[in-house]
């Protein structure tokens, strides 16, 4: 039975234990990022004129001399920035939590069709020229429409409800993209049909203030309704029998879990579009820097993905003269870095 | 808190299972499990022997409430368990399934406090003492200085073993085991089948679906004997493990043979005598 040396043991996940006891310190890059993406942009603002308009804006605003620098900070930078850093949060939490239900590390959030559906709603609302807050409305509706028809397949196959919950997420994610499909055939080519491809390659660039609560109150129930399952998560992802006898209801924790997943999701695709690869991508990060317990997991994925996203999002405002859509960024920039990490992990074992 | 306390049953361990006339199956108007009765002692390690298809893991999952019962009662110190939600359940019975693979690196310590569950508020705060049950259950398998270690690196009989630990930490009076050990190399079989007769002697009692007469004949201090959707018999393994009755259940002609072990001890072997006839 002996077969683990001491030295062998040592090796083992001391980088997982360091960062099971001392994660917090990870919170440093999320504050680190904000404040250097805060200051990069068209409009370049130095650190000094920054915390100057931050304070003066509080304190007294009647001092403030650079009043386009005010407007630039609070009315556009900030809201981007703050809502960047709670999607990228979100989406790494929901993909490590599908990750655990479905005990499959190869799930992404929208494996229940959140995203097909969340397309399928905006495309009908900018074939219809609606303002772009309405199009935000009916992509939420879209996304949340797909995933209930998904779950309803259930009953399908008895005894493996979670091989059922993915069957339906195949089914209604075809019906929705033929949908898309037949919108996108039916739009004018000249603005709707543009309209729609710029919009399913995901950008931040309409994020203003008012969207800021629209974010932040879903996400952050959803994100405290997962952290509140990580135990049964961990059970879970045992499978559905062995976690029932020990004393979990596998039914509600499902339910719990896809609310809250599709909650994060709907609300993230309806602002930015289709942001790609993030909660497949960071889980596995955060997996190989923590371990898979999702006590230590969820928050670890949080911290990653809203660095990561902003990241993401900061080069695409300076890269170029033209802003490039983040969708592209993501997929660009997640995929070596996902081949890394599997390559990486291969070469351990 | 001394160990041997921690790692007692929460609920009093005198009590037996009685389970009577139990009915269930998958398909409608189809009953595989056709009203079996049987009373689970604690301390007590009873052994299912039966052909494939017999009802076996039925049973287990109806018992485990993974399979809801057709007619039939479970009662354990007048409690119904057949009426309980998972996490009341789970403290009268604890499972322990054929050995699998989890699809994460779960560090073995984080394994066996998964055992806790069923014990946790509903916001899932782990306690000191949460911890200090998972440790002495993780101890008393021997496996303590493997905590850390991924489950996935160990060998098959060491997981099974924390699997073990995890059902004792869940504090449960009854372990249901559906062929924990067929999959394991011949030493690790008898090795865990040690343990978990020590677990007998802390007040478990025992309920284990096994394929070899042997495990029986090793462990067991009552044997059931399903054939078909029934018990046609529960007894000592000497009663019970005839060559007449093992011959019966596999339709193999079988012999059952008492030879002398060192200490002068006295072992029933059974021995197939296809390949003479």
């Amino acid at each position: 039975m002996e077969n683990f040396s001491r030295n062998h043991l040592k090796l083992i996940g001391i980088r997982q234990r360091f960062f099971v006891r001392y994660w917090p310190v990870l919170l440093i890059f999320p504050v680190f990022f904000f404040f250097w993406s805060f200051s990069l942009g068209r409009y370049p603002i130095g650190y000094q004129d920054l915390v100057r308009t931050v304070y003066l804006h509080y304190s007294d605003p009647s001092k403030i001399i650079d009043l386009n620098m005010e407007t630039v900070l609070f009315n556009i930078r900030i809201p981007r920035v703050l809502v960047v850093l709670m999607v990228g949060a979100g989406m790494s939490m929901a993909g490590s939590a599908y990750q655990g239900m479905f005990r499959n590390p190869l799930v992404s959030p929208d494996i229940l069709g959140v995203t097909a559906g969340a397309s399928f709603g905006a495309a009908l609302a900018i074939i219809q020229k609606q303002p772009i807050s309405r199009i935000q409305l009916f992509a939420f509706a879209g996304g949340i429409l797909a995933v209930y028809c998904a779950t309803r397949f259930e009953r399908m196959i008895r005894y493996d409800p979670v091989l059922a919950l993915v069957l339906g997420g195949i089914l209604i994610k075809g019906l929705f993209n033929a949908g898309l499909s037949v919108v996108k055939y039916l739009a004018d080519p000249e603005q709707s049909l543009p309209a729609i491809t710029f919009w399913l390659m995901g950008t931040f660039t309409d994020v203003v203030k008012k969207n800021i609560p629209q974010v932040a109150i879903p996400l952050i129930i959803s994100m405290i309704l997962l952290y509140i399952n990580r135990q049964r998560l961990n059970v879970v992802s045992f499978g559905d029998e062995e976690a029932k006898t020990m004393g979990v209801r596998t039914k509600h924790v499902r339910l719990e879990v896809i609310i809250a997943c599709t909650l994060i999701t709907a609300s993230s695709v309806s602002i930015c579009g289709q942001v790609g690869w993030i909660g497949l991508i960071i889980p596995h990060l955060a997996r190989s820097l923590t371990g898979p317990n999702y006590r230590v997991l969820l928050p670890v994925s949080a911290i990653l993905g809203s660095c990561f996203l902003l990241l993401c999002d900061t080069v695409c405002r300076n890269a170029f003269a033209v802003e490039l859509p983040i969708g592209i960024l993501t997929s660009l920039m997640g995929i070596p870095f996902f081949i890394i990490i599997f390559k990486q992990k291969a070469s351990k074992a | 808190m001394n160990r041997n306390e921690l790692l007692k049953p929460l609920l009093p361990s005198t009590a037996p299972l009685v389970i009577t006339q139990l009915v269930s199956g998958y398909e409608k108007d189809i009953d595989i499990v056709k009203g079996v009765s049987l009373e689970l002692q604690p301390r007590t390690f009873s052994c299912i022997l039966g052909a494939n298809g017999c009802g076996k893991t039925t049973f287990l999952k109806t018992l485990l409430g993974i399979l809801p019962a057709r007619r039939g009662k479970v009662h354990c110190n007048n409690t119904d368990i057949l009426s309980l939600n998972e996490s009341q359940r789970a403290k009268y019975l604890a499972y322990i399934p054929q050995a699998h693979r989890p699809p994460f690196p779960f560090t073995v310590s984080d394994v066996v406090r998964m055992g806790r569950t069923p014990h946790l508020s509903t916001l899932s705060r782990e306690t000191v003492q949460d911890r200090e049950i998972s440790e002495a259950c993780l101890d008393q398998v021997g496996l303590l200085k493997l905590a850390q270690v991924p489950y996935t690196l160990l060998s098959g009989g060491q997981q099974q073993l924390v699997i073990i630990a995890r059902a004792l930490a869940q504090q449960a009076s009854f372990l249901i085991m559906d062929e924990p050990i067929s999959s394991l190399d011949y030493g690790n079989q008898y090795r865990v089948l040690d343990e978990i007769a020590k677990l007998c002697e802390l007040g478990l009692g025992v309920l284990m679906v096994t394929h070899d007469p042997a495990h029986c004949f090793h462990a067991a201090d009552q044997v059931i004997i399903m054939e078909d959707g029934f018990f046609i018999s529960a007894a000592s393994p000497q009663e019970a493990m005839t060559s007449q009755s093992l011959s019966a259940l596999y339709h193999l002609p079988v012999s059952v043979q008492r030879i002398k072990v060192p200490e002068n001890r006295i072992q029933s072997v059974c021995i197939p005598l296809t390949r003479y006839s």
